[in-house]
Parts: structure tokens; sequence; C-alpha cells
């Protein structure tokens, strides 16, 4: 063949497919970017849409109020603990307003002056007499939580213009604040109480405390089961149990556990941990075991993987200087292992934090005022408070559940990052 | 004639043959049509040590179908070196894994026929496997270091099977072990650094060290040499010569002259058959075997 000239070289046919295969790969690449832009988005819009909901809730309108500890007026002029515990604090609250608006007149008008404040300021005033007793007899200034329409005003989630039938504050109320405003006794403050309180009716005294040490008791309980029976696991099942048709078995179901939706976990708990072994409901005791379950699968399937990773000639230099199956996993295996273990652990722990469906299954949906103290007392936790809120009709509430949520995405967001560290430092190494 | 050879493994398996018997029986039994056959399992030469301190017999090794060691049958003996040659894929390193029982962790291998060290069968109940690895100790084809410091990568043998009782004696193993795989001064400011940072001759001699650190009786040693420069493959071969005064060592090969520098007896390994063994020079003089010959004139593999 020496028709040169006619056949094109195989250089030729090369080139000529070479400017195709750029021309894809150029697709391919704009293709690409597109995809991580449009995700781009959806996340920017998404904090964005939380973010500027939930941001105002971080902070709370306080009034100065002066109060006179008078105990005549508190107790009947009683001092002893017992008095002082169950006195009339409301009262101080009212007579400290209406000498500030010594106008106001009519029992209507009162109450209406009244309902500026919210009902936490008297319990603010019994906490503090009863930390101090010294108080009694003298006079302070005091800052006290506004009622939740009077911070939605300050926070301009009401509409002045409106007419004043269709607003929950009236024409004298805004008035008073006003005045107050002018005054400089009515300021926007840090929102301690969200972090502080438990949950409440009154959307000025709710607070995540609850929901926060209700999650926390409860991955409390499931890691400290998930991590060692999952390890466990995946060790026996990579290192030392036979391959045969009944490894295969549990390996499948294994796979599959992990992949039953978080609802079914949910009755299984209340099945067998509520209605069978009798612990009580609403616990995170029962909530931990539910989710320690739904983990169990998550870590098993991280820790094998890992636990493969480990390349076999380590174990073989173990293995060959003498030493045992135990000695080689323990020594050698393990610690090679543990970054991805790790890794996995706190993703299947983010996973579960951000869990609510099989909480509602166990109870721990209730309404909880009191801050759980350990594992047994009701509770319940950050998403199912943020579901519980979320369903609440007033407007205060609709900034603390998108501020619920904002905690509860700083804490995953913290443990994405401690994985993504964990990989980093542990960087395979051989 | 293989079939009659599976027929000798089979009685091999189930004890029909007394101890005495051995390779050399065999070897007559069926020499005549051997000379020329690949495939046969006999052996030629002599498959007899002069002081047998491990002793293979019958032993084949299945990974899965692929028949991978046919009847092999050998005896490695101590204060010798006995080096395993062979084309590529033809079992060395298979064989070297039986007599250690490091084929027990692949989950395909099947190892039949008898093993024994120092008169006792390796595969009894009676002989615990982490303490036949501790006295057969290996060096691996590729060298494999822990992901730790050098000194735990020497130190790690003796700490778990209580060699040292004390830092100091353990330190002494650990130089002691380093000094004669001819590391020591290259690493000796640097202990406390991964083993992994080594280059890869260093590697291998940081794997030498580890597995001489437990004095091991028998060493099998994998290509020990394989990324070497000269200077330290003669520091190895040097150590392979003074640790043959207790030891009874194996070393597989590439290098012919190599196997003929280091060892007494060589073992010629094809297509998982064990061809021919004898003395060195008898085997590189004049073999006995036509693949023998062909292997070591270079003609293939
Ligand atoms: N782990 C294994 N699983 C399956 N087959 C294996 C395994 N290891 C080795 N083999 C097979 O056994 C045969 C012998 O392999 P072996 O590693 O013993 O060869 P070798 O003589 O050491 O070769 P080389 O000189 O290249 O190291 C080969 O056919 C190989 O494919
Ligand atoms: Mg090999």
């Amino acid at each position: 063949m020496s028709n040169g000239g006619q056949n094109p070289t195989a250089r030729q046919i090369m080139e000529r497919g070479l400017a195709r295969r750029y021309r894809k790969e150029r697709h391919f690449r704009a293709l690409g970017i597109t995809a991580s832009c449009i995700g781009l988005i959806f996340l920017v819009l998404f904090f964005a849409s939380i973010v500027s909901g939930g941001h105002s809730a971080f902070s709370q309108t306080y009034i100065a109020l002066d109060i006179s500890f008078d105990a005549q007026k508190i107790s009947g002029g009683d001092t002893s603990p017992e008095a002082l515990a169950t006195g009339d604090y409301a009262g101080l609250v009212k007579s400290s307003l209406y000498t500030l608006f010594p106008d106001v007149k009519g029992r209507s008008d009162k109450r209406k002056l009244n309902r500026l404040i919210s009902v936490g300021a008297e319990y603010q005033l019994q906490d503090k007499v009863m930390a101090n007793p010294g108080l009694i007899g003298t006079e302070a200034q005091v800052w006290v939580p506004a009622a939740a329409n009077v911070d939605m005003l300050v926070k301009g989630n009401i509409d002045r213009e409106l007419d004043e039938r269709s607003r929950p504050l009236g024409d004298k109320e805004i008035a008073w604040i006003d005045q107050l405003e002018q005054q400089g006794l009515l300021d926007r403050q840090f929102n301690t109480a969200l972090f502080t309180n438990g949950d409440s009716r009154d959307p000025e005294l709710a607070g995540i405390r609850g929901a926060l040490m209700g999650s926390f008791y409860m991955l409390l309980v499931t890691i400290a089961l998930a991590f060692p029976i999952g390890v466990a696991a995946a060790i026996y099942l990579e290192e030392f149990a036979p391959k045969n048709r009944w490894t295969d078995l549990i390996e499948v179901n294994i796979n599959n556990l992990a992949a039953v939706p978080s609802i079914v976990f949910g009755l299984l708990g209340l099945a067998v941990f509520i209605n069978f072994v009798g612990l009580p409901r609403s616990a995170p005791l029962v909530g931990g075991l539910v989710l320690a379950l739904m983990t169990l699968p998550v870590i098993i399937i991280a820790a094998r993987a890992s636990i493969k990773a480990v390349p076999p000639s380590i174990r073989e230099a173990a293995l060959g200087v003498g030493a045992s199956q135990m000695q080689t996993v323990f020594h050698h295996v393990l610690p090679l292992a543990l970054p991805g273990i790790m890794t996995g652990t706190i993703i299947g722990m983010a996973r579960a934090l951000g869990e609510s469906a099989p909480l509602l299954m166990i109870g721990m949906v209730a309404f909880v005022v009191d801050i759980p103290q350990s594992a047994m007392d009701p509770a319940s936790a950050l998403p199912v408070q943020i579901f519980l809120w979320a369903d609440s009709p007033e407007r205060a509430f609709v900034e603390r559940t998108s501020a619920a949520i904002l905690v509860l995405l700083g804490f995953l967001l913290m443990m994405n990052l401690a994985a993504v560290l964990l990989r980093r430092r542990f960087e395979r190494k051989w | 004639m293989y079939g009659v050879n599976e027929g000798v493994a089979e009685d091999l398996r189930s004890g029909r043959f007394g101890a005495g018997f051995s390779g050399a029986e065999m070897l007559e039994n069926s020499a005549a049509q051997r000379a020329d056959s690949p495939d046969g399992a006999g052996t030629i030469g002599n498959i007899q040590a002069a002081n047998p301190y491990m002793v293979a017999s019958g032993v084949n090794v299945h990974y899965g179908d692929n028949h991978a060691i046919r009847n092999v049958s050998l005896e490695i003996g101590k204060n010798e070196v006995i080096a395993l040659i062979g084309p590529s894929g033809c079992g060395k390193t298979t064989f070297l894994r039986c007599l250690n029982r490091m084929n027990d962790t692949i989950e395909s291998a099947r190892v039949t026929g008898e093993i024994t060290l120092d008169g006792h069968e390796i595969h009894d109940k009676s002989l615990d496997v982490v303490a036949l690895r501790a006295r057969v100790g290996m060096v691996f084809q590729k060298p494999n270091p822990f992901p730790k410091s050098i000194y735990d990568n020497v130190a790690y043998g003796p700490r778990i099977h209580g060699l040292a009782s004390t830092r100091a004696e353990l330190d002494e193993i650990v130089h002691g072990s380093l000094q004669r795989a001819g590391l020591w001064e290259e690493v000796k400011n640097r202990l406390h650094e991964p083993g992994t940072g080594l280059s890869g001759g260093q590697q291998q001699r940081l794997c030498i060290a580890r597995t001489i650190a437990v004095s091991p009786e028998v060493i099998l040693m994998d290509e020990p040499c394989s990324a070497l420069d000269p200077i330290a493959t003669a520091r190895i071969e040097d150590l392979i010569d003074e640790l043959r005064r207790n030891y009874a060592i194996v070393i597989v090969t590439h290098s012919m002259q190599q196997a003929a520098r280091v060892s007494q007896r060589t073992a010629y390994f094809h297509l998982g058959d064990l061809v021919e063994v004898d003395a060195t020079n008898k085997v590189f003089s004049n073999p006995g075997h036509r693949l023998t010959e062909d292997y070591i004139t270079g003609r293939f593999g």
C-alpha cells in the first residue's frame, strides 16, 4: 500500500478526532458547571430564606420598669421564703406601669397596658427576689421582656398602616410603645431566653434549651450504643466471620436495614421499648434506642468499608511476625480504620440529630416546658421542636422556627466539619 | 501419569504412607517418564537436606480451581540456604506461604499435604499458628512496613512475644536487628519517624530487620533484594550467610547470580511443579531437566 496521498495517515485521523474529543470535554464541563451552579443557587436561596426569617429571633424587645419591691404588695408584709415564693409579683409590674402611664384610666385600657409586658416578667421578678431577698424594700430598674406583639411591632412585623381592627395592637398601644421608645425605656437585646428556656405557649418566653438537652441525651444514648456495637459487628464480620451463606445473609440484611424508612424504626421502638419493655414515653432514652437502631447499619457499613480499605499487606506483616488475629486487628487494622469509622459515625449521628419521624411515634412530640435533667425525663428534640413551632399560628413563632432551624443547621454543620477535618487529619499514609 | 501422582497425594493425605516416605521414593517410581514432562508432579535431583528442619511432603495448593502447587515435596535444612527459582507465577511465593501457614488468610486457598517443623506437623492443633509464625519468619515480596515509627516496626514482634523485659533490652534488639539488616547507619537519627517514609530499598531492609528481631528458626525471604542496590544486596547476602549459621533459610530470587552466591541448594519451580532440586553448583553447572537448563541459561522465563 503506497497510496499515502489518498489514505489519511494515522496522525491525520487522530487529529480529526482530537477536535471532537475536546468538544465533548467542553460540553461535559459546561454541564458539570451548570449542575453545580444550580445546586449552589438552591443552597444559597435556602440559607437566605432561613437566615432572613430567623435572624430577628436572636434579639428580643425588653422594657425597663422601675420596680419598688414592696413586701406589703408582694405578700402582705410576710418576708418568709414560703410567702415570697407564692407572692404577687404581677402587682409589682402593674403598679410600675401605672406610675409610668398615670393618664391611663379605665379597666380595659389598664388591661391593654398590662398586656404590653410578657407574663415572664413576674417570674423574672420572683426569681430575682428569691435569689436575693435583700431586694425587699428597695427600688430598682429592671429590664423585663415585652410581649410578643410589642416585639413584633418593634421588629417591623406589624404594619402600622393597617386598619386598627385588623392588627393585633390598637392605636393606643402603639402610642404607648412609641412613648416608651422615646423615653429610652424600650430596647432590643440579645434573646438569652431562646437558649435558656424550655418550650412555652408564649413566644417571647419559648426557648430551645429543653429540646437541645433532649437531643443531647438522645444522641448520648445513641452513640453509647451504636458506636461500640457497630464497630464490634463490623470487626467481627470483616475479620473473623467465616464467609458463608449466613454471613452473606447478614450482610444483605444490614444493607437493607440502612434503607428502611426511619418512621418504621419509630414504630418498632413504640412496640418494643414502650409497649413491651415498658420504658417511659417521650423519654430521650427511648429516642436514643430507636436512633441507635437506625444508625447502627450506617456505622457498620462505614466501619466495614474502612476496615476493608486497610491493605492486606499490613495484616500479613503483623501475622508474619506472629501477632494473633486479635492483636493484628487491634494493633494495626483498627487504628488505621478509625478515621473512616469516626467519619461514618459522625455522619450517622448527624442524621440521627436531624431525625424527627421516629420520635413522633414514641411520643417525643409532646409539649414539654421543663428542661429534662436526665435521659428518663420527658423531652422533645430539636427537629421535633421545629415541627411544633412551625405548626403554631403566632407570627412570633415563625421567626423562632427559623432560628431553631439555624441552630440545628449549625450543629449539623459542625458535625460534618468534624468529619471532614478527621478525614484530612488522618489522611491514609501508606 | 499425572493421575498416578494424584493418587500418591491422596495416599499421603490419608496417611497411608508412613513417616519414612520421602520424595526420593517417588522419584524412583517415575523417573523414567519424567525426563521431558513439565506437567508431571515428580521432581528430579535430591529433595533431601543434610540436616532437615522443615519437611514438606505431597503439598498441593489450590486457589479455587487453580492448582497452583502440585504435589511438592521438599526438605529445608538447618544451617543451609535453599533458593527457590522459577518463572513468574510458578508458585514460589505460594509454596513459601505454605511453610508459615500464611495461606490460611486467603479465602480461596486450600492447602493439602504434610509439612513438619522439627518433626511436628504444622497443621496439627498442637502447634499453634501464632507460635509457628514466630518460629518461621517471613520477609514479604512487597515491602510492607507498618505505618508506625521505624523503632516500633522492629520492636513490634519482640513486644508482643515479650522478648524484652526492659526498655534497654528492647533498644538492644532494635539496634541489633537494624544493624544486621544494614539499615542502622541510615536510620539511627530518625528512629521515631514513620517507617513508610523510607525509600523502597530501606523499607525492604526494615522488613528484614523486623523479621529477624523475633529470632525465628526458619526465615522465609521472598525476593528480599528486588529493590536493593548492589551494595545493600551484598549486605543482605552477608546477613543471609551469617544467619545460616543458626537458622534454616529459604530465599526466593529471580537472580541466578544471587541464587548461586548465597544458596547451598536450589529448587526450580515450573507452573506449580517442583521440577528439580539439587545442590546449587550441580543445578547451575549440570541441570538435570531441560526446563531447568532453559531457565538458567535464560532461554525463557
Ligand atoms: N491470592 C491468590 N488468589 C488466587 N490465586 C493466586 C493468589 N496468589 C497467587 N495465585 C496464583 O497462584 C499462582 C502462583 O503464584 P505465586 O504468587 O506463588 O507465583 P510466584 O512464583 O511467586 O511469582 P512471582 O515470581 O511473580 O512472584 C499464580 O498462577 C497466581 O495467579
Ligand atoms: Mg512471588
